[in-house]
């Protein structure tokens, strides 16, 4: 609905100024107002005020929208806009469009879905809403079994995929062995998932970034509880109090570690938390400065050593202190930020006071101080982006660790390790966009690293939209990345072993997506549909060097470990994905990705060992009465590739001659494929009232068809279990199925 | 113009299903169990090293079996010539079929006992060839099996006998012993660990008294040892081990 309370007057070359609002006319912050066809945009502020420059002629088209809500288009002719006019744009909620796992959000960049709050918390979860088992539900984002956390994004390995939480580069944000994401969905507000095209100002990651938003203060004061069976949290924001500060507050802390015990005795004593703050103060003319402060920590206790004298725990965790000051406006956007990170790992067992036969030792340390400032100039036509970064890493691993070795380490790596490594990046970068009439656009830029020699990563994009239906861009990106983890952990694990590189890992990206949505479908429905083609050439990939045969596992690094060999490796897919929403709330979305990530060894293609073919996801929601809704999600991908055992065959454990047992002899590498994952999963969300509180009961059952997915093969254990008519889901296996309670309240 | 909505519970039907069409074919694929024809072989040439067998008639055995299927016990093969000779003289040992066993190796899938291999070495000549008092450490013997149609040769060194002391030094006992000839690595200590080193740190908890044995493994051995990877070591064809080991020994001294 458009209000115009005053006249406009002609008058060239004026700001616009306005404000937005909800259907009940409280300011909405955060929203996007846009000069369609042209760069101008700007965010409200938190009054939902904001000011915009238009053209000095001509008709305009000015578009508002902010997730949760219908987007507004006016149309105004720029010479008869008045400067002392006042545009109040009222945006009417739009509760389909928070249903869907992914949004047609404002201020998603070209090629990236966007997933929010409210759209997570529809997908069943694992106990609690996770952002990260919400993204998988995209199309090219996979996880490949149940017990892993860690992003896959369109084929690349954990490690190429990076994590932002507001600007700011995160290391290891996860919970109980990689199995749950760091983060108390309450305290998000969305994130962007950039995969096929990164903007110059990101990179740094050969496969893409989540680029996680915190939740922004509303008009008033909101808070939010959350109980379920693993965790409690609380979350508080508030709009701008004293000073002018705004404040957003959250904790999340389980009690997994005092309740499972009194159930399995012998379970480890496994817990963790999370904590996040952020204080926030806005000025005018669209000035806003934030600190922000994340911390999370997990700690695992072996059953048997817990409480021994001189035992230290298995403690992981990354805590974040950030600082970021940006302006946003029209036609100049100057934005800053300053990031110290400290991801940690720790555990001794060498000063038990009783003998445990055990003696693992893990003390890992790795600090990212990093920093950026950036500059935009939006004209009517076109866009110009520069800036720099600044990235010193400092990595201090040590470990003695036979006993970890097959549960963190690779099969490669030595039992003893200690070492320091530092790596400092200036990055400049430069990007420019214009629109080049008649539908098309075009972008052009690069990011320059100077780190053992200067490394450019030159980026390009064009886009053409063909109707307001229809829309086709193409991406060409060169990319960079300058560490690796020493292997791809099969399954959940706490973060392996994570080195820094003089010569960075780089991978050249082209992608090309068609984006349809049309006005209407069928029955009332409306959809959006897209289609999405990559191809990735992995230029220089590090992996560890296979020992040859006849060496067993090294004991102590030497001074040039990791000696990381490079190869080359490509990867290649396309997905097709679609949402469809129906009058009375009714939604379906899904995708199927298809890929294939292969690597060159020896002269010879081999897939990866997370190749997964065939990805398909569905997500259905439908409104049973004003307050139930059931969801589902179905998730299936083909099995991971693994390497056969051709046969089996006996040898002697070291110095015991008279028994020998079975060794098994592995074929082809990634030669066969783990069976086909395929997970059911309900959910049903009842809201309601509740002593002034809007309170949401959510009950799900996870894994609903008990299929046991596996994760590897336990050759022994598959062999044993085939010999007793048991051959499907032999071998390590991931979730069982899962009910679960939890309960949300807002107020 | 009249809209309809489905009603709450036309919308479960339709929901139950859609989740009955999501399950269709949701079946989990078989890995292919491998079955191999291929022959088995473990034959580790011993001087006076595997002598706690509980079995009195025979010291120096052979496992010969078929390599088959994991998910089955293992099945002894049978050999139409079994031949091991000296190398220096070309002098022919007197391998026999052990006549007392089940068709199945005795174990599990996962294991078998050596106590019960199919093939064995007599401890004294009889007159039909060498016997296991014969063998001699430095010697280098080979080895010819025809079994269902398969040879597989073989050639293995027993390593020179040695002698192992112990140096006590900075408030450490340290077991020494010459690089033996012939041997590839070692398993020393009271965990059986493998080296290729000719020195140990004995551990401060071991009592003084104690015997600490050291066994020198023949190249082919402590291949086939040191790397779970590898099929087959000291042989030409099938999977297994021809190869040598022999000990020695020292008690231990007091600690410092």
């Amino acid at each position: 609905m458009l209000i115009v309370p005053t006249a406009l007057a002609a008058q060239a070359d004026v700001a616009l100024r306005g404000r937005v609002v909800d259907a009940a006319g409280n300011p909405l912050a955060g929203a996007v107002v846009e000069v369609l066809g042209s760069y101008r945009s700007v965010l409200t502020r938190a009054d939902g005020g904001f000011e915009l420059r238009l053209p000095s002629a001509g008709e305009v088209r000015i578009r508002a929208g902010r997730i949760g809500y219908t987007p507004q288009v006016i149309v105004l002719v720029a010479g008869d806009v008045a400067p002392s006019d006042s545009l109040v744009i009222r945006l009417a909620p739009d509760p389909v469009a928070l249903r869907g796992i992914s949004v047609e959000a404002p201020r998603a960049p070209p090629l990236a879905h966007t997933v929010t709050r409210a759209t997570v918390r529809q997908v069943p979860p694992l106990a609690e809403p996770d952002i990260f088992r919400g993204v998988v539900l995209l199309p090219g984002v996979s996880q490949p079994n149940d017990l892993k956390g860690r992003i896959h994004l369109a084929g690349g390995s954990s490690d190429e995929t990076g994590v932002r939480l507001d600007g700011h580069p995160l290391q290891d944000p996860f919970h109980l062995l990689g199995l749950f994401g760091a983060f108390n969905t309450a305290a998000l507000e969305r994130a962007d998932v950039l995969i096929h095209h990164l903007p110059a100002s990101l990179d740094g990651r050969l496969s893409g970034v989540i680029d996680l938003e915190t939740r922004r203060a509303g008009a008033e004061p909101e808070y939010e509880g959350v109980l379920s069976l693993l965790s409690s949290s609380i979350t508080a924001s508030r709009p701008a109090g004293i000073g002018g500060v705004d404040m957003l507050a959250a904790g999340r802390i389980t009690y997994l570690d005092r309740v499972v015990p009194h159930f399995f005795d012998d379970a480890p004593r496994l817990g963790f938390y999370d904590a996040l703050i952020r204080l926030g103060r806005s000025w005018e003319p669209g000035w806003r400065v934030e600190a922000l402060v994340f911390t999370t920590r997990d700690h695992f206790a072996e059953r048997e050593l817990a409480g021994l004298r001189g035992y230290e725990p298995l403690t992981w965790g990354e805590s974040l202190v950030g600082v970021r000051a940006e302006r946003r406006g029209v036609p100049w956007s100057v934005s800053a930020r300053a990031s110290f990170n400290r991801a940690s790992i720790h555990v001794d067992e060498r000063n038990l006071d009783s003998p445990a036969g055990r003696a693992n030792h893990v003390d890992s340390r790795r600090d990212w101080l990093s920093g950026a400032v950036g500059v935009a100039y939006a004209a009517h036509r076109w866009r110009l982006d520069v800036g720099a970064g600044l990235d010193r890493r400092v990595n201090r691993q040590e470990w003695t660790a036979r006993g970890l070795i097959d549960e963190i380490f690779s099969p490669n790596t030595p039992a003893e390790y200690a070492g320091e490594e530092s790596l400092t990046l200036l990055s400049l970068f430069g990007e420019g966009a214009a629109e080049l009439g008649g539908g098309w656009s075009a972008a052009l830029g690069a990011r320059v690293w100077s780190a053992g020699g200067v490394h450019v990563a030159p980026r390009a994009r064009l886009g053409l939209r063909v109707s307001d239906a229809l829309a086709l861009e193409a991406a060409l990106n060169r990319r960079y990345q300058w560490d690796a983890q020493l292997e791809e952990p099969i399954e959940g694990s706490v973060t392996a072993p994570l080195f820094l590189l003089e010569e960075p890992r780089i991978a050249d990206v082209a992608a090309f997506s068609v984006r349809l949505e049309p006005e209407e479908l069928p029955f009332g429905g409306q959809g959006a549909f897209h289609i999405q083609a990559f191809w990735k050439e992995y230029r220089d990939r590090p992996i560890l060097p296979e020992r040859p045969p006849g060496e067993g596992r090294p004991e102590t690094a030497g001074p040039d470990f990791p000696a990381f060999d490079r190869i080359r490796g490509r990867r290649a897919g396309a997905m097709v994905s679609g949402r469809l929403a129906f009058p009375g709330g009714a939604l379906v979305q899904g995708s199927y990705t298809f890929q294939r990530v292969f690597e060159e060894i020896g002269g010879r293609e081999y897939p990866t060992a997370w190749d997964v073919p065939h990805t398909l996801a569905l997500f259905g929601s439908v409104p049973l009465g004003a307050r139930w809704t059931f969801n589902v999600a179905y998730h299936a991908h083909s099995g991971r590739a693994t390497t056969p055992v051709v046969a089996r065959i006996f040898a002697p454990r070291n110095d015991d001659f008279n028994q020998i047992g079975a060794r098994y002899i592995l074929g082809e590498r990634n030669s066969i494929r783990v069976p086909p994952y395929h997970r059911l999963d309900l959910g049903v969300r009842r809201e309601g009232r509740l002593w002034g509180a809007d309170v949401t009961v959510f009950f799900q059952v996870l894994n609903l068809l008990f299929r046991e997915n596996a994760i590897d093969y336990d050759w022994l254990r598959y062999f044993r279990r085939i010999s007793t008519g048991h051959r499907s889901g032999a071998g390590r296996s991931g979730l069982p199925i899962l009910p679960s309670i939890g309960v949300e309240a807002r107020w | 113009m009249v809209r309809r909505h489905w009603s709450a519970g036309r919308r479960a039907v339709a929901a139950a299903l859609g989740l009955v069409a999501l399950t269709v074919g949701c079946r989990a694929d078989d890995i292919v169990v491998p079955e191999s024809d291929e022959p088995f072989l473990f034959l580790v040439l011993n001087w006076r090293t595997l002598s706690n067998y509980d079995l009195e008639t025979f010291s120096q055995h052979a496992l010969l079996i078929t390599a088959g299927s994991p998910d089955e016990s293992p099945r002894y093969r049978s050999a139409q010539r079994f031949e091991m000779r000296r190398a220096s003289d070309g002098a022919l040992f007197d391998w026999r079929a052990h006549t007392r066993l089940y068709p199945e190796a005795s174990g599990s899938i996962d294991f078998i006992e050596l106590n019960w291999a199919n093939y064995y070495l007599p401890q004294e000549s009889s007159g039909n060839g060498l016997a296991y008092r014969d063998l001699e450490p430095g010697e280098t013997y080979e080895l010819e099996i025809e079994t269902e149609g398969v040879v597989l040769r073989g050639r293995a060194t027993i390593p020179e006998s040695f002698t192992v002391s112990i140096l006590v030094q900075d408030g450490r006992r340290i077991a020494v012993w010459p690089r033996v000839r012939g041997a590839g690595g070692y398993i020393v200590g009271v965990e059986g660990e493998l080296q290729p080193d000719t020195t140990y740190v004995i551990p401060a908890d071991v009592p003084a008294g104690a015997l600490l044995q050291v066994r020198a493994l023949d190249e082919n051995l402590y291949r086939y040892l040191a790397d779970d990877r590898v099929g087959r070591s000291g042989i030409d064809r099938g999977y297994g081990v021809f190869g040598a080991v022999v000990f020695a020994e020292t008690t231990v001294p007091e600690r410092p």
